[in-house]
């Protein structure tokens, strides 16, 4: 039962006030949030939870050490460069395509 | 005397930066290609003028005019002596709080919003965008925008933006925008709304789209602002701990025994207590504290750490704390162990063994909280309680070992947006977060019948 422990709440310290556990297994949609272990180690057998219910590759991700906040900020600034280009070129795209719809009208 | 006030005029003209004076310093970070972080690369989201505070090896900063006049709305921030809540404990020991919480956003946030606000006007830019939780720091810019004349927009975790209305309200009196994210307005935001469209959102999702806002703007005029962690942040809070100095020789005090500050992303604690680590390195006697819970700590038992017991990874995964166990991973250990969130300075002084971590659960802080509101009158935001409830911890100990000791800590914020977790404390509905042994072992079995993960 991964809802078995849903109900729980504690006091998310990066949020800044209570959640459940149903948050921090499912915070960014799949993904459970990486302190999980380090949140809920006290109330719950969270090793065995995290084993059962996790992939592998889950669990590595909880389990590396965080990357420095800049090294992250530095990502983040070239994943959304790559986005915005990535747009723009889909943008081109779909105004050619209508540019070429509306001239064969 | 109950409380030590400076005037404006004192208000300390430069910051200090703890990173000039460590003895062994930190490495530069190195970024996803192995070589180290440039100002280059970080220009997309911070203007240059924040990115040498970031870097510099100076150890004094000074403080603008512009901003100290600012400032000087909050600041200098009074230095009480907690007489009453001494005489409840019957303790030798004089302590004292700095109050932060005097600040209009309630915390010592606007330490740095002011200045990194200032910093970015000068820059030429119009709009900054930041991410939020439950909103102390996202106030704290909004305000501090409100003050230098920039645009704000504030990237709330959806699951915050509906439990705390109060904070986003108080964004948008001070003219910020705060929206719920993941939003419509990014492609981070729109791609998880896509695929999650409940979603309550994350701080990695928020951050995710407040950069994106500042990077995509073909103006180029937004930036976006972090209000905890980075070194800057961390030199700007310094203010705190330079005051509480001048407050303590205004006491009488020729020396401090103890220095105590809660720490979530370090910046309150490392703002008061920098100053004094200075003091340390130069030899004084002062056991300096940051204070977390037990319920999620990272500088007292380092992140849980999973590794295989070999290197080529043919054992299972092996859960383990990274710190106060024998064995430390080989990876772990080649990285460096960072802890998760917490300021990369204060990691460091940490290890350098320079401050003496304390984790404290939860029940134990609340009734700290409570009587420091019943003695001092103060209500204090749950972080804060961690705080004081390190400070009673010395004030009792002062009694029993029969010292005289000089006990510091930060106030770094009101409670008064946060009463609901009083609330269940009054309620006897708090628990020190631990499951009674049958309920483990009733999940125990649960689990048994899974099969475990294969690796």
């Amino acid at each position: 039962m991964i809802d078995q422990f849903d109900e729980l709440e504690t006091r998310c310290p990066m949020l800044g006030h209570s959640v459940k556990f149903y948050y921090c297994r499912t915070t960014s949609g799949d993904e459970p949030c990486r302190r999980l272990p380090d949140c809920w180690f006290e109330r719950i057998p969270v090793h065995d939870y995290i084993r059962t219910f996790f992939s592998v590759e889950q669990q590595e991700r909880f389990f590396q050490p965080p990357p420095p906040k800049l090294v992250t900020l530095v990502e983040l600034i070239e994943r959304a460069k790559q986005s915005a280009a990535s747009s723009e070129r889909n943008g081109d795209r779909s105004q050619a395509g209508s540019a070429q719809t509306s001239t064969a009208g | 005397m109950t409380k030590f006030t400076l005037t404006d005029k004192d208000i300390p003209r430069q910051w200090y930066n703890l990173g000039a004076d460590l003895p062994k310093p930190m490495l530069p970070p190195l970024g996803p290609d192995g070589k180290p972080i440039t100002p280059e690369m970080l220009a997309p989201v911070f203007p240059m003028n924040l990115i040498e505070q970031e870097v510099t090896t100076q150890r004094w900063v000074d403080i603008p005019e512009e901003v100290l006049e600012l400032y000087s709305i909050y600041r200098p921030t009074p230095l009480y002596r907690a007489r009453r809540l001494e005489k409840f404990l019957g303790t030798p020991a004089r302590i004292y709080f700095k109050n932060e919480g005097v600040s209009p956003a309630g915390s010592h946030k606007p330490n740095t919003a002011i200045p990194q606000a200032w910093y970015n006007k000068q820059f030429g830019i119009k709009r900054l965008t930041t991410e939020t939780g439950a909103g102390q720091w996202g106030s704290a810019l909004a305000f501090a925008c409100s003050l230098i004349g920039l645009e704000c927009k504030v990237f709330m975790v959806r699951i915050s933006y509906d439990q705390k209305p109060f904070r986003r309200l108080m964004m948008e009196t001070w003219g910020g925008k705060c929206v719920p994210s993941p939003s419509k307005e990014t492609e981070a935001g729109r791609r998880i709304l896509a695929e999650h469209p409940d979603t309550p959102g994350s701080l990695g999702i928020a951050i995710s789209e407040a950069i994106e806002a500042a990077v995509t703007d073909p103006t180029g005029k937004t930036r976006y602002s972090l209000g905890s962690v980075l070194n800057h942040v961390m030199l700007h809070q310094t203010v705190i701990g330079l005051e509480a100095k001048k407050q303590l020789e205004l006491a009488g005090e020729k020396k401090v025994d103890v220095v105590i500050g809660c720490a979530g992303g370090g910046s309150n604690f490392a703002g008061l207590s920098f100053p004094f680590v200075l003091d340390k390195i130069n030899g004084a006697q002062i056991d300096i504290i940051p204070v977390e819970p037990t319920s999620c700590p990272t500088l007292t038992r380092g992140p849980f750490v999973y590794d295989h017991g070999d290197t080529a990874k043919m054992t299972p995964l092996l859960p383990m704390y990274s710190l106060g166990h024998d064995f430390v991973p080989a990876p772990i250990h080649a990285g460096g162990l960072r802890y998760h969130g917490m300021a990369p300075l204060v990691s460091h002084a940490t290890k350098l063994g320079l401050l003496s971590p304390l984790a404290l659960p939860q029940l134990e802080c609340f009734e700290a909280a409570i009587t420091f509101a019943r003695t001092e009158g103060f209500i204090s935001a749950p972080e804060t309680s961690h705080a004081i409830a390190a400070a009673i911890r010395e004030a009792k100990k002062a009694k029993e070992e029969g010292k005289e000791k000089v006990i510091l800590f930060n106030w770094s914020g009101h409670g008064l947006m946060d009463l609901r977790g009083y609330e269940q404390y009054m309620a006897g509905q708090l628990s020190n977060y631990s499951l009674p042994q049958e309920e483990i072992d009733r999940a125990m079995e649960v689990l048994k019948s899974y099969p475990a993960a294969v690796v």
